[in-house]
């Protein structure tokens, strides 16, 4: 095994191994879960550090049934500094050993998943993900649809599994499989159709959305913002929809953007800052599927490259949210918070990592975008229409909630001296995001996915 | 690297590092910085880059040589892909910038003293600070990318300027409205930019200046969305509704934003998109028609104005539409000489806008009589009922907004309303019996846990561990 490769098995199993090691303690200690999780990020972006640019292609498979490649050493380190930031900034009152264990365990799977390139073990690696969240969830509302939701998703995607075996043996590589899929549309579809179930797409968002009304953004992020699933979809899918013809990709890019528009939309109207959350996790979720569907090369790289991005942009984001919404309660967008005077800083780095989820310039995701408006995008105006409208609703959306919470007049009672101002752990957890979004922005070529050569 | 480039990029660096400084500053330590720092920190700055590029001006006189491109590397340098960084001045950079540093400096100079305790002192001139930088991208920028990324960064100020003073709701309410004017007309800019690449096959503005085309209909495409994207930022009918609600920043944001510089960024697009438009018939006769409603809409509106800061926006607006019309028929020369002289005309006159009555009242003591009634030559020969029909009409500023928002906005957002309560039905009939959403509810409500009240520190909050 490659020595990039055991960093990155290294860098999944760590999180893992301080879940156990927590569980065993019983304590939830946010010292240990942060430096488990911290570890298993660094061991990711050192694994990336290493790799050269020049052999690693997107999707190319070094060594089954492990895998990397430009899209594993791109996501990675990204998840890794999602975990980090989440468990810093986890309040207080929701630091169980529950959720303290089950995102760090969903931290170690989505590396894995990266990591996978044997169909059995990414279906057992992806159920046993869809099981942990399941059991995060575990009743209240939220629970009930995610059963209703993931269940069947997983069921589907074993199905699918279970006949490409039958076909293809169990240790046939992915390429195999793809063929397969592609000779066998019904079972194409299925696949697919699962997976965009596991990822939240509409109609299948509820239980994401009510997640996010229900729990703390720090626990919703490791359920459901490393979007894991899109793996199958760029291992398989996708190439399976390469092999049927270009034009097999126009219904699933035009249908992500307009759902895309549409959640937007639902979350421009929403009274309750975290279903405006929600909603706009979800319509980041259509356009990760826009990206990395792509037959253009050069779109594709800007999929991965906006997949990262919008990973670390959303998750600080819902973090500042978080933030925000641990100190005022229940934000209701209706009216104002005028928590600006009392929480200065936590006010501009909201509105900056608002302003990252919308491909602001200067942010890695500037460049994410730029090349996935150069791809095939580039050649059908009215998708690219649709596209920008998305990310300039984001943007409008971001601004207004802004307003809400931070500006205005200062609700009775309140007391303008009183300070608010973010914990050193939530400074330190956004920060940390933030500057890894305007590094990016500047050194783009860092990205492995960015550094690596374009397949022909 | 051309030696001529120099006192450029200290002119162009000087601005960028100081908004990156302060904005450090800002984020990082929680005292805002003092006035009297601030006001060192803008003043040294701009004086060393007017002064830096009056030098740089001056030397490319006397070399009598166009300045070449300078490059500075790539963002990202894929196979068949990159995006290039790089500067390019030529004459339209010079004046966007020759307006840019002095006026900038101008205003600094003047918010010192105007907002002299004011709360958001530092916040201003960091906004200052990012319209400025946003504007040397935009003049400066090597591709059109970099223009774009410029674009955004004005926006961007334009709306926090307007809702500088944030205690009160209309502020916020009008920034926010021109914040998402500006949002859906950079959609149409950002499709030309990247179609712009099809067209000339680069987004390069050297590449750009030096294409030879004819017209066809990406062309037209090309052309059309451009306007568009200028529309926006000038204010030009129907997107005029934002402009006189822009007037709630701070007098000299207003001057240098909607007097100055940012409302003259539709021209200065079109001309240096000029070799395009200039093979798109179709995008020129777009640009006349909204030249001349604009020019008529300002006109008309700006009589019936009540207050100083109003009328000098609508004024504005007028004189923008007579640079459309100048530029669709083809008198660019023209055009960038209004441009500029406009620019400082209007920027002068909105920074004197608060001393207006003032003025009046000494001139009114000088005369020791009512000044003699002048102009409304047109409304005097008006039949009355045309008369109170046409203030109606400007009263209402022809109704763009009622329409915009009854006609489009409105719709929209009640479908989606109705669409939000559909999907909560659907929520709630899957997450099960009406008991539990009472549970759930208690979960999502503020915690009996305090929120982080810390007191005089912020490790001192009760009940919170760090």
């Amino acid at each position: 095994m490659t020595p990039v490769l055991l960093l990155l098995v290294a860098g999944a199993a760590t999180p893992v191994l301080t879940a156990l090691a927590l569980v065993a303690l019983r304590r939830p200690s946010r010292l240990v879960a942060a430096a488990g999780s911290g570890a298993g990020a660094g061991l990711t972006a050192l694994a990336a550090a290493l790799i050269d640019a020049d052999v690693f292609d997107v999707g190319q498979v070094i060594s089954s049934p492990l895998q990397v490649d430009a899209v594993a050493a791109t996501l990675a380190p990204a998840l890794g500094v999602v975990s980090l930031a989440a468990l810093l900034a986890l309040p207080e009152r929701a630091r169980t050993l529950a959720s303290v264990g089950s995102a760090l365990v969903l931290q170690g799977l989505s590396t894995a998943l990266l990591l996978v390139g044997h169909l059995p073990l990414l279906l057992a690696l992806e159920v046993l993900k869809i099981a942990t969240v399941l059991w995060a969830l575990r009743g209240g509302r939220t629970g009930r649809i995610a059963a209703l939701t993931l269940a069947p998703s997983a069921i589907g995607m074993t199905a699918v599994t279970l006949l490409l075996v039958a076909t293809d043996g169990a240790a046939a590589p992915l390429s195999t499989h793809v063929a397969t899929l592609s000779e066998h549309p019904a079972w194409l579809l299925l696949l697919g159709a699962s997976a965009l179930m596991r990822l939240g797409i509409p109609p299948a968002h509820g239980w994401l959305v009510t997640a996010f009304e229900e729990l703390e953004p720090s626990q919703v992020l490791p359920l459901a913002v490393p979007a894991s699933a899109l793996v199958i979809l760029v291992r398989l899918v996708e190439p399976a929809l390469a092999a049927l013809g270009a034009t097999a990709h126009a219904p699933v890019v035009i249908g992500a953007l307009l759902l895309a528009l549409l959640a937007q939309g639902l979350a421009f109207v929403q009274t309750s800052m975290r279903r405006a959350l929600g909603f706009s996790v979800v319509a980041g979720l259509c356009v990760l599927l826009v990206g990395v569907v792509d037959p253009d090369p050069i779109g594709r790289v800007g999929g991965v490259a906006h997949w990262g991005a919008w990973v670390v942009a959303t998750g600080g984001f819902s973090l500042a949210v978080g933030a925000a919404s641990s100190r005022l309660g229940t934000i209701d967008l209706r009216k104002h918070h005028a928590l600006g005077e009392r929480a200065p800083r936590l006010g501009a780095l909201f509105v900056l990592l608002g302003f990252a989820t919308a491909a602001g310039p200067g942010t890695v995701d500037f460049v994410g975008a730029d090349l996935m408006l150069h791809g095939s995008l580039g050649h059908h105006w009215p998708q690219m229409a649709l596209l920008l409208m998305v990310m300039g609703l984001q943007g409008l959306n971001v601004l207004r909630w802004f307003f809400r919470i931070f500006y205005g007049p200062a609700p009775m009672f309140a007391d303008p001296r009183e300070r608010m101002e973010l914990l050193p752990r939530e400074r330190l957890a956004l920060l940390m995001v933030l500057g890894l979004l305007f590094v990016g922005g500047l050194v783009p070529s860092a990205l492995p996915v960015l550094g690596a050569s374009v397949e022909p | 690297m051309n030696a001529l480039w120099l006192p450029f990029l200290v002119a162009l660096g000087l601005p960028f590092g100081a908004w990156l400084l302060l904005g450090l500053r800002l984020l990082l330590v929680l005292a805002p910085p003092s006035e009297a720092l601030i006001q060192r920190l803008t003043a040294t700055v701009f004086s060393i880059s007017t002064v830096a590029f009056v030098i740089g001006v001056v030397g490319l006189l006397l070399s009598g040589a166009p300045l070449p491109d300078l490059p500075l590397g790539a963002l990202v340098a894929l196979p068949r892909y990159h995006i290039a960084l790089g500067l390019h001045i030529d004459g339209l950079s010079l004046g966007l910038l020759g307006l840019t540093f002095p006026l900038a400096g101008l205003v600094a100079a003047f918010s010192a003293r105007y907002l002299h305790r004011e709360p958001g002192f530092s916040r201003f001139f960091f906004l200052l600070m990012m319209l400025t930088v946003g504007l040397e991208l935009i003049a400066a920028g090597e591709g059109l990318d970099l223009l774009f990324a410029g674009w955004e960064l004005v926006g961007l100020s334009s709306a926090l300027l307007i809702a500088f003073f944030h205690r009160r709701q209309q502020p916020l309410d009008h920034g926010l409205r021109a914040y998402a004017t500006y949002r859906a007309v950079d959609v149409a800019l950002l499709l030309a930019v990247v179609l712009s690449h099809h067209l000339v096959g680069s987004v390069s503005v050297h590449q750009i200046d030096a294409w030879i085309g004819g017209p066809s209909g990406l062309t037209t495409l090309v052309g059309v969305l451009v306007v568009i994207g200028a529309m926006g930022k000038s204010g030009s009918v129907p997107f005029s509704g934002w402009v006189p609600r822009a007037m709630e920043g701070p007098t000299p944001s207003s001057a240098i934003f909607y007097g100055a510089l940012s409302i003259h960024l539709g021209p200065f697009l079109l001309l240096r998109m000029w070799p395009i438009l200039e093979s798109a018939p179709a995008a020129r006769a777009l640009m006349g028609v909204v030249g001349l409603l604009t020019a008529l809409h300002g006109s008309m509106v700006g009589r019936a104005q009540h207050d100083i800061k109003g009328t000098l926006a609508y004024a504005s607006l007028a004189q923008v539409g007579l640079m459309f019309i100048e530029l669709s028929l083809g008198f660019t020369e023209l055009a960038t000489l209004h441009l500029f002289g406009h620019a400082v005309l209007r920027a002068n006159q909105l920074l004197r806008a608060p001393s207006v009555l003032s003025e009046r009242d000494e001139l009114l003591d000088a005369l020791g009589a009512q000044r003699p009634s002048r102009g409304q030559h047109i409304e005097r020969t008006l039949p009355a009922p045309l008369r109170r029909g046409l203030y109606k009409l400007a009263l209402e500023r022809w109704y763009l907004d009622d329409l915009l928002d009854r006609g489009l906005v409105g719709p929209v957002v009640r479908g989606l309303e109705a669409l939000n309560r559909l999907d909560q039905r659907v929520s709630a009939a899957l997450s099960g019996p009406p008991g539990d959403e009472e549970a759930a509810a208690q979960r999502s409500a503020p915690r009996a846990e305090a929120p982080v009240r810390p007191g005089p520190s912020p490790h001192a909050a009760a009940g919170v561990r760090s």
